[in-house]
């Protein structure tokens, strides 16, 4: 089911954003933000070194659409018209109608509700279009930031999963944030 | 296929699929199939589970083992299910107890994780018999027979069971 989603990979438009394919021509904007230590600090990936290693990671997310596999979109700030992030979604466990959001943002657009903005329009794709049971984010304790954007999008704090997750050679716990279908749709109210 | 019968009496009973991704096995055509795929991921190195007989008794009572497995977060799930016939005698706990530190000492794992349909109330109280805790309860994570139902996600960390035999 996600799989044709994902070679499809719909183009998603909020106020201030688009939510697109990346394309070649967005390696500067994404090395300005995946170069720098802040944020590559909870994720599994290590700062790129080089604007090679953003293009080498866009070429592997766009090979991964096309395979149908679990990939992101490209977030850009419509007013200046750069890449300003991405989010990302992947199938939980096959079979169970679920997606795990991902998402990052440069640093220098925090603070004014980008990556809300772009969160939210995912998961009401995710439950409008998609048609999943429900979505998820797994947020490692320290980066409050992603669990409060979690929070802001409206998925519900449902645990916490002790040294799951193996961050530049260091365990680390994550909080696990849901919805499912049937409360997103008795609470929308867009 | 020496399995197969006692594979299909176990996994046909509704009391035992009740909780399960599974809806009871139709035939015993089925239940060979299932032996026969589980056959060829082993061969080719995949995670199967283990059949679990009695000392003495070379018959399939039950199963447990790896459904997932991630070597970069040295974390695996396991999986179980026992023939209804054997339920209250301690054997899935200690079929579990078994299965978990292989997990730790055979596949280097540090966390082991199950999940359990909401309303299994014998599936969790195995879990808290090997020092697992419940960590979330996930909205309708679970898909089983077309249904969503809630998940209660364990897990035991190594450091809960160390020193590990």
């Amino acid at each position: 089911m996600i799989a044709d989603f994902l070679k499809q990979l719909p183009t998603i438009r909020t106020e201030r954003l688009i939510l697109r394919r990346f394309r070649p021509g967005d390696a500067a904007d994404i090395f300005s933000y995946t170069s720098l230590e802040e944020v590559a600090r909870y994720m599994t990936w290590e700062a790129h070194r080089s604007e090679a290693d953003a293009e080498a990671f866009i070429q592997h997310t766009l090979e991964a659409l096309a395979k149908g596999e679990p990939g992101a979109w490209a977030i850009e700030h419509l007013a200046d018209g750069r890449v300003i992030g991405s989010c990302g979604i992947s199938d939980c466990i096959e079979g169970f109608q679920s997606v795990a959001l991902g998402y990052v943002l440069n640093p220098a657009y925090q603070g004014r509700g980008y990556m809300a903005e772009a969160v939210r329009a995912v998961v009401r794709t995710c439950f409008q279009d998609l048609g999943v049971n429900r979505v998820e984010a797994l947020c490692v304790t320290e980066n409050q930031a992603s669990a409060h954007v979690a929070q802001r999008c409206g998925l519900r704090l449902e645990g916490l999963l002790r040294q799951q997750v193996i961050i530049h050679g260091q365990f680390m716990d994550q909080q696990v944030w849901g919805l499912c279908a049937e409360d997103y749709f008795d609470t929308a109210l867009e | 296929m020496g399995d197969a019968a006692d594979l299909f009496a176990m996994a046909s009973s509704e009391a035992v699929a009740q909780f399960m991704l599974y809806p009871p096995y139709p035939s015993r055509e089925h239940a060979e199939g299932v032996l026969e795929r589980w056959i060829q991921r082993g061969e080719s190195g995949e995670p199967v589970p283990w059949a679990i007989t009695l000392r003495g008794e070379d018959r399939l009572i039950g199963r447990c083992g790896y459904s997932g497995y991630s070597p970069a977060h040295r974390r695996g799930r396991i999986a179980y299910d026992l023939s209804e016939a054997y339920w209250g005698r301690g054997i899935m706990p200690e079929a579990v107890r078994l299965v978990t530190l292989a997990g730790m000492t055979q596949l280097d794992l540090n966390r082991v994780e199950a999940w359990v349909i909401a309303g299994n109330r014998q599936s969790e109280q195995v879990l808290r018999k090997n020092n697992y805790r419940l960590e979330a309860t996930m909205r309708h994570a679970i898909i089983a027979r077309g249904q969503p139902y809630d998940a209660l996600f364990y897990a035991v960390l190594r450091a809960d069971l160390e020193p590990l035999p």
